[in-house]
């Protein structure tokens, strides 16, 4: 059952579109992996389904009721970890908590429990009574998210909860979606790390410029791309035009390069093999090895938008 | 929920220490050097343009009698009050300074009274016989001119009471003078052209003696007091610090903005009501705690004087109303333009601006008309009105003014926030 539905969401700003024709669905109980590159309008959207940002155009649904006429549906049940560190530094771990645990109504005879439970959930029991201020990169994203929890939602949105940390709290919070998913909270999970979304989601969406150009299981997605094969060129030296002439063969999709390292998407079983010979060998390029891989979802990206997702 | 957001806000100001230093430790610190430095000169109103006074002059001409020379006597009608009239207050000299009129007791204490008078110098009925008496007998009763005052006006003051000081010294210079001669040529009629020769020796022992035995009096109007600078400047330091404390209220919405923090509080269903209700009770308390701790501080370390402690807590309560809801009015225009540069601008330029023409530094009686008016009833000038009137002893019918202005500045505020939050609603769906 769809838990949440946008439908033909936009969001202008200044005649910039941010968000355009979005339609999006988290279903009861998933875990749905938002996945786009800085910019592709992911916040924007987060912030308009929790109702602190006025679509230009477009509904939203929560179970079967418009969020856009009465906030106060979804407010109650959603909890929102933000992208920034939205806290309070000058006070302790626990002053946050017991601050937010109070303005999400959490009841006074709950509150020391909820917040004893939290702190457990996210690691920082130990911590709790520290000014914020001292805590490392990670322990404040990992509090940013125990104050989502205090109220027990059902439907909790991370915007890019990982970014700039060890990946030791990552794999903590990590870990923690997972557990928190298996106790029946449904997660819309935003990231540009791709590594996280495959691992950690049932649904994956892809977004890129304002909508989605994407969505399905991750073996779904993986499929629109299994008609091609990559192959990994390794070579010695990089020189000019050999590129653009590989790219210039009929059966080559994409090429990208990674320092020594050309990727190429073939079309499934072309063989480019003797051309690719007779092209290095004019350009003076020694072939150090080759690869062929099944791809990932990282290329169904590239296969879709001809960019890649990594950090620009 | 708005208790909640309220005890936030607070709790956040006393663990700052920079906003500590700005609106606790400056304004004490200013108050105590300014306080100090200035002494008791200050007060409210000292205009450029002439003083008015009213003379009251009761007295009776007296008879001066002559019997010095031909050992007859003969009778001189004397009238020091008239000769201080007509040789002094109309002389060309002061005619620019001080502007007179003669005017019975009743007609002058009531112009002073509704403040259209600096001084009333009064002359009792006996004063031209008192000064003669001492003339004849040093060691009669001290002679006494009175002079009524308006408190608001000690600069005024000193110098009606330098003017009139100087005219009996002079008087009781001459007086002296006389009677040492008189009694030594009664003593030796022979000595007679020594003694004349040797006046001037006299006249400069009299100067070097200088003891004037006819004196100004100088009663203070009603029961108002003059200010102590210490008072004026605590006033004066208190309504221009309370406004950054307005300000930082302000200043932590934007930072919430910044941060994103803003974003989460939104999302736990926080409203415009909850928003601008914490601002109002945060910043009324923490108002009310500074100003408090302002007064409590100069009192203890310098002794200075409340004068009316019920209508001091009084006039502070309304003050740190107001600036709750000045404090309103910025965060509503930081949430609504979060672009905003107006909370650097208030803290660089506003907040100085205001304490300058509201009277925090200087009298703003030195200043063109229109800006007097406006310093007179913007927040911070409104607020040292009723403070230093408090101190001076004025009647709580007496504050009125203050007071209303306080009021219709928090309404203007508050009408103004309303318009701004109403024409952008989409900001708090
Ligand atoms: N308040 C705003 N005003 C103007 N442009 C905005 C605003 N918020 C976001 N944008 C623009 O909208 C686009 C999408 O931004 P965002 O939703 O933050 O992307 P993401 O979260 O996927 O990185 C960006 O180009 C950004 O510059
Ligand atoms: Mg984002």
């Amino acid at each position: 059952m769809a838990l949440l539905e946008a439908i033909e969401l936009s969001k202008t700003f200044q005649k910039h579109k941010a968000v355009d024709d979005l339609h999006i669905t988290i279903r009861e109980g998933e875990v749905l992996g938002l996945l786009g590159p800085n910019g592709a309008g992911k916040s924007t959207t987060i912030s308009m389904i929790a109702s602190l940002l006025e679509p230009s155009r477009g509904e939203i649904l929560y179970k079967g009721k418009s969020v856009l006429k009465k906030s106060e549906i979804i407010r109650k049940e959603l909890g929102l970890v933000p992208q920034e560190i939205a806290l309070y530094p000058e006070f302790t771990g626990k002053e946050n908590l017991m601050f937010f645990a109070r303005l999400y109504k959490v009841p006074k005879k709950e509150r020391a429990e909820r917040i004893a439970e939290v702190l457990s959930i996210v690691g920082l029991s130990d911590r709790a009574s520290d000014k914020v201020e001292k805590y490392s990169g990670g322990m404040k994203r990992r509090l940013n998210i125990a104050c989502a929890l205090l109220h027990k939602p059902k439907l909790l949105i991370m915007d890019e909860p990982t970014v700039g940390i060890d990946p030791q709290s990552r794999n903590h919070i990590l870990e923690m979606v997972k557990q928190l998913n298996t106790k029946g909270m449904s997660i819309l999970y935003t990231s540009h790390y791709m590594e996280e979304v495959e691992t950690l989601c049932d649904r994956i969406a892809i977004m890129d410029h304002g909508s989605i150009i994407a969505e399905g299981k991750k073996q779904d997605l993986i499929g629109m791309v299994q008609d091609q094969d990559l192959l990994y060129v390794s070579v010695e030296q990089q020189v000019a035009g050999f590129e653009q002439a590989v790219k210039e063969i009929d059966e080559v999709l994409f090429m990208e390069r990674e320092d020594f390292r050309y990727k190429i998407g073939l079309k499934q079983q072309a063989e480019i093999l003797p051309e690719l010979f007779t092209l290095a060998h004019e350009y003076g390029i020694r072939i150090q090895g080759i690869d062929i891989q099944s791809p990932r979802l990282e290329d169904v990206f590239l296969h879709l938008t001809g960019r890649s997702l990594r950090d620009e | 929920m708005i208790v909640t957001h309220a005890w936030k806000d607070i709790k956040r100001m006393l663990r700052d220490r920079k906003a500590l230093m700005i609106t606790v430790l400056m304004p004490t610190i200013l108050t105590a050097i300014l306080g100090l430095s200035i002494g008791n000169m200050m007060n409210g109103n000292t205009k450029l343009e002439t003083i008015p006074i009213a003379v009251v002059n009761q007295s009776e001409v007296a008879s001066f009698k002559n019997n010095i020379q031909s050992g007859e006597t003969s009778d001189t009608p004397v009238d020091f009050a008239e000769i201080f009239i007509e040789n002094i207050l109309a002389s060309e000299d002061l005619q620019d300074v001080i502007s007179y009129e003669q005017l019975s007791k009743e007609r002058a204490l009531q112009k002073l009274e509704n403040g259209k008078l600096s001084t009333v110098i009064f002359f009792p009925k006996s004063y031209n016989q008192e000064v003669l008496n001492v003339m004849n007998q040093p060691s009669s009763k001290q002679v006494e001119v009175t002079l009524y005052q308006n408190p608001d006006e000690s600069l005024h003051n000193e110098v009606i009471k330098g003017v009139v000081e100087s005219y009996t010294n002079q008087l009781s210079k001459s007086v002296i003078a006389q009677n040492t001669m008189v009694t030594l040529m009664m003593k030796e009629p022979k000595l007679q052209q020594e003694i004349t020769s040797s006046m001037g020796e006299v006249i400069q022992k009299v100067n070097e003696t200088n003891r004037p035995n006819i004196s100004v009096m100088r009663e203070p109007f009603g029961d108002i007091e003059s200010l102590s600078g210490m008072q004026y400047f605590t006033a004066g330091m208190a309504v221009m610090f309370m406004l950054y404390v307005g300000g930082y209220s302000a200043i932590y919405v934007r930072d919430e903005i910044r941060s994103g923090t803003y974003n989460r509080l939104r999302s736990t269903g926080m409203s415009f009501w909850h928003l601008a209700g914490g601002k109002f009770i945060s910043t009324a308390l923490l108002v009310f705690l500074q100003i408090i701790f302002l007064f409590m501080f100069e009192k203890l370390v310098f002794g200075m004087e409340f004068t009316n402690i019920y209508l001091l807590l009084l006039m502070i309560v309304i003050t740190a109303l107001s600036v709750s809801c000045l404090s309103i009015l910025l965060t509503t225009i930081t949430v609504v333009n979060q672009e905003t540069r107006l909370n650097e601008l208030f803290q660089s330029v506003i907040i100085p601006f205001l304490a300058m023409v509201g009277g925090s530094f200087i009298s703003i009686s030195m200043m063109p008309e229109p800006i007097q008016m406006f310093g007179h009833n913007v927040i911070n000038g409104a607020a040292l009105q009723g403070f230093t009137y408090v101190m001076q002893g004025y009647s709580f019918s007496e504050l009125f003014g203050p007071i209303l202005a306080l009021l219709i500045n928090g309404l203007i505020f508050l009408v103004l926030s309303g318009l701004i939050i109403f024409r952008r609603k989409e900001v708090f769906r």
